[in-house]
């Protein structure tokens, strides 16, 4: 596979100590889960919620819960920007600051000390999500009745500007590895990686200094290029196995490092995970850095905590990185589990965007997924050979429209093709 | 603090890799191939006192007059037919100078300023009509003068500069020849084979120089300009059939080597089949679209009467390139959906070796009769 080194946006926000903001008058807690808007809502205006509490479920295959991230008071109801860009219905909550739980569990001491199916069921109601941006429910990936051989831990973070997993995994070297030991115990996982860029010799001597005492936890060097944080291609080389669907049919679980704190946390206090690290980054803002957030709490809050915007011309926001994020029209945006990286760049009119495609086979050779965007681009109104071109399979890492030298966005092709079919299935 | 903010589609970021750079770095290279045309065919023998000063300048000239033709024709042709000036590229002097580079030096100058005139004629419509350049133009432009002027231009289809006056094309030796010749009849007339690799011999105006094409081909390649498969299979398979063709006869490793450094093959295989609109965009397209292309190149060369089939070979070949690149793209996910064509090509590379090995070898049992007039009137 393929990839391309991105790695020299990082700089602006690596450097700082990560910092925590911690004090938000309101939160918006929005009533979707993935991009899944069908939850139940099980509060209303006026009720008082305990940090934690269950305010809404998700209905489905994947019932997690959606906890108030503070205490306080439901004010009502509110539609604030989502990471995809629309627009949700949000449960407005006042801020009490008392940082009450409806009840102290205390703390666990040794974290091992759970069985397999209490494990499970302490993921799924602390709301323990993957937080590399996907936000897939991480009780499933355990809950498979086949054996977990490997586990493996993506800090690979690939995508540019992005630095929050490199944040966390500084801080929290120790809970971490004491995290993956426990998981590794309570699921009888005989061997775990922690999968690190080559490159990123500061997070490779942090590991260095604690790994020794984890004798079946080993560090694997991968090459610095995008997209080698996407699943499949991590174990593909890592493990040098392929899988049709999900990893867990060859007994193998990929969690993002920052998610394994996040089970730290629920192994450790037994409470609902209410806040994570966001870098808040981009040539536009006057301090980036990464943030340690709560869940519901705007952008725009945390920005202007932390200096503002540098200049005040046409600037573009996004959420996620510049890959595979989204533009957002407002700063009214909601942290939410998923939101890894809040990104406000210049915006550049790109003049060439509706070029012709020269057919230079740039988007064809770097697809990780093996498709062809080019050809599912022309021939998207033919359902028969889009079919064969299984545009599905598209992960929207963005590469194809980032190595176009004619700026044709590919990827929005691709997604349009790839929506199409999900339609006609 | 409510902000609002510009919405785009992603990414929002992209590579340093744009078309203006393509076209670029495209046309310095096709600039160096100029300088080497115009040291081979005016200043060289001007040195030799072969030529005279007028006839020193005249390679100049003649790729000035294929570059501002082309170009003229370009601004015109986007007026009229109102495109959109997005093209802050170099496509008019890039085909303008590829085509002076594949036509004989001894070709009238108004048959290049035509052949460049109808090749951006021709890259305007197929823009407008088709948007997508279906072949490359000035491959466009040299077929139709080729086929418009046969008559005109066969006296002078000999691709000779003054210097070369007297000397055959080294594929011209075989032609029409029922054996496959000898070192001292094909390469020797010419010097060495290094004097085929450095590209002093008789070709078209600025193709025959192999060490240059290497040099542009690893320079495009690191700069990911060029989809370098289809040169690298292309030059590779024809060196396997024609050494297969060869060793039949036991001829040795020149004879293949001789195949790949005569004609426009390398050169060819390089700027035109790999011309990005016309070529496959999928891996395994590429690879068999390259296989294919060797094969025509070969069969042309042995079975037609044509001289250098490098570039009918590759108009034969483009049309097909929809199909390679469908079979190309499913074979991503499967191979072994590709294997059929592939089993297919190779049958065909055999087949094509044995064959021709086969029956030069007869033809040499039967005695020798080898074509070489111009050898002859050394």
């Amino acid at each position: 596979m393929l990839g391309v080194k991105l790695h020299k946006w990082k700089k602006m926000s690596i450097k700082v100590p990560m910092s925590t903001y911690h004090k938000p008058a309101y939160v918006y807690i929005p009533l979707i889960s993935q991009s899944d808007k069908n939850v139940t809502l099980l509060v209303k205006k006026g009720d008082y919620v305990y940090k934690g509490s269950v305010i809404a479920r998700r209905k489905g295959n994947f019932r997690i819960p959606i906890h108030a991230s503070v205490s306080g008071t439901v004010k009502g109801f509110e539609e604030h920007y989502y990471l995809n860009g629309e627009k949700i219905r949000c449960v407005v909550i006042e801020n009490d600051y008392k940082e009450k739980y409806r009840e102290n569990k205390g703390i666990k001491r040794n974290i091992s000390q759970y069985n397999k199916q209490e494990f499970i069921e302490l993921l799924k109601e602390c709301g323990v999500v993957g937080l590399g941006g996907a936000g897939f429910p991480t009780y499933v990936k355990y809950n498979s009745p086949k054996k977990i051989d490997t586990l493996i831990v993506n800090a690979v973070e690939s995508e540019p500007y992005m630095t929050s997993d490199y944040a966390i995994a500084v801080e929290k070297c120790e809970e971490i590895l004491e995290a993956i030991d426990a998981i590794m115990e309570i699921n009888h996982i005989p061997e775990a990686m922690i999968a690190v860029k080559k490159t990123n010799v500061e997070l490779i001597d942090v590991f260095n200094n604690f790994i020794g005492t984890y004798l079946k936890i080993k560090l694997v060097l991968v090459p610095d290029s995008y997209t080698m944080g996407y699943e499949k291609g991590l174990i593909e080389y890592v493990k040098k196995v392929s899988y049709p669907n999900y990893p867990n049919a060859v007994g193998i679980v990929v969690n993002n490092i920052a998610t394994i704190y996040s089970i730290y946390q629920a192994l450790k206090y037994q409470q609902p995970i209410t806040e994570r690290v966001v870098t808040f980054t981009g040539d536009a803002l006057k301090k980036p850095q990464n943030i340690l957030v709560k869940y519901g709490t705007l952008a725009s809050e945390v920005i202007e905590q932390v200096g503002g915007y540098k200049r005040n011309k046409t600037l573009q926001l996004i959420a996620g990185g510049p890959m595979m994020g989204e533009s957002i029209a407002s700063d009214q945006l909601v942290i939410t589990p998923n939101l890894t990286c809040v990104l406000v760049m210049k915006y550049k009119s790109t003049k060439q965007v509706s070029e012709a495609c020269i057919h230079c086979g740039k988007c064809v050779e770097y697809c990780p997924a093996k498709l062809s965007p080019v050809l599912i681009m022309e021939h998207r109104d033919q359902p028969a050979y889009l079919k064969q071109l299984k545009p599905e399979r598209c992960i929207g890492c963005g590469l194809c429209t980032y190595m176009c030298p004619a700026r044709i966005k590919v990827r929005e092709f691709v997604r349009l093709a790839k929506n199409r079919g999900e339609h006609h299935e | 603090m409510n902000k609002e903010f510009v919405v785009s589609q992603g990414t929002y970021v992209t590579s340093d890799t744009n078309k203006y750079k393509l076209s670029l770095y495209w046309l310095v290279t096709l600039v160096v191939f100029s300088i080497f045309a115009v040291l081979k065919n005016g200043f060289l023998p001007y040195l030799s006192h072969k030529t005279d000063f007028m006839g020193m300048l005249f390679p100049i000239l003649f790729l000035a007059t294929s570059c501002l033709s082309a170009v003229v024709v370009q601004i015109i042709g986007s007026r009229l037919l109102k495109q959109q000036e997005s093209d802050r590229d170099f496509i008019a002097l890039n085909q303008g100078l590829l085509l002076a580079l594949i036509l004989p030096i001894n070709t009238p100058l108004f048959i290049v300023a035509l052949a460049s005139a109808l090749a951006m004629i021709s890259y305007q419509l197929m823009k407008k009509l088709l948007h997508r350049i279906v072949f490359p133009p000035a491959l466009i432009g040299w077929s139709v003068i080729m086929a418009l002027y046969f008559f005109h231009l066969l006296p002078m289809i000999d691709y000779m500069n003054p210097m070369e006056t007297g000397l055959g094309m080294p594929l011209g030796l075989i032609e029409g020849s029922n054996q496959l010749g000898t070192y001292n009849q094909l390469v020797q007339p010419y010097g060495s084979l290094l004097d085929f690799f450095i590209g002093l011999v008789p070709g078209a105006m600025g193709v025959t120089s192999i060490l240059l094409s290497m040099i542009t081909f690893l320079f495009l390649t690191v700069k990911g300009m060029i989809k370098w498969r289809i040169p690298v299979v292309t030059v590779g398979t024809v060196f396997l059939i024609t050494y297969m063709i060869g060793e039949f006869s036991h001829l040795g490793i020149w004879y293949p080597l001789f195949q790949i450094c005569s004609g426009s093959l390398v050169f060819g295989s390089l700027y035109l089949a790999t011309y990005s609109d016309s070529s496959p965009v999928t891996v395994i397209g590429q690879i068999l679209y390259a296989l294919f292309l060797a094969v025509v190149i070969v069969a042309l060369r042995y079975l037609t009467p044509l001289t250098d089939a490098s570039l009918v070979g590759i108009l034969i070949v483009i049309p097909f390139t929809k199909l390679f690149d469908y079979i190309g793209a499913i074979a991503r996910f499967n191979f072994n959906k590709s294997l059929v064509v592939f089993i297919i090509v190779w049958a065909l590379i055999l087949f094509l070796g044995c064959f021709l090995g086969i029956h030069y070898l007869k033809q040499t049992k039967l005695g020798p009769s080898f074509r070489n007039i111009q050898t002859s009137s050394l």
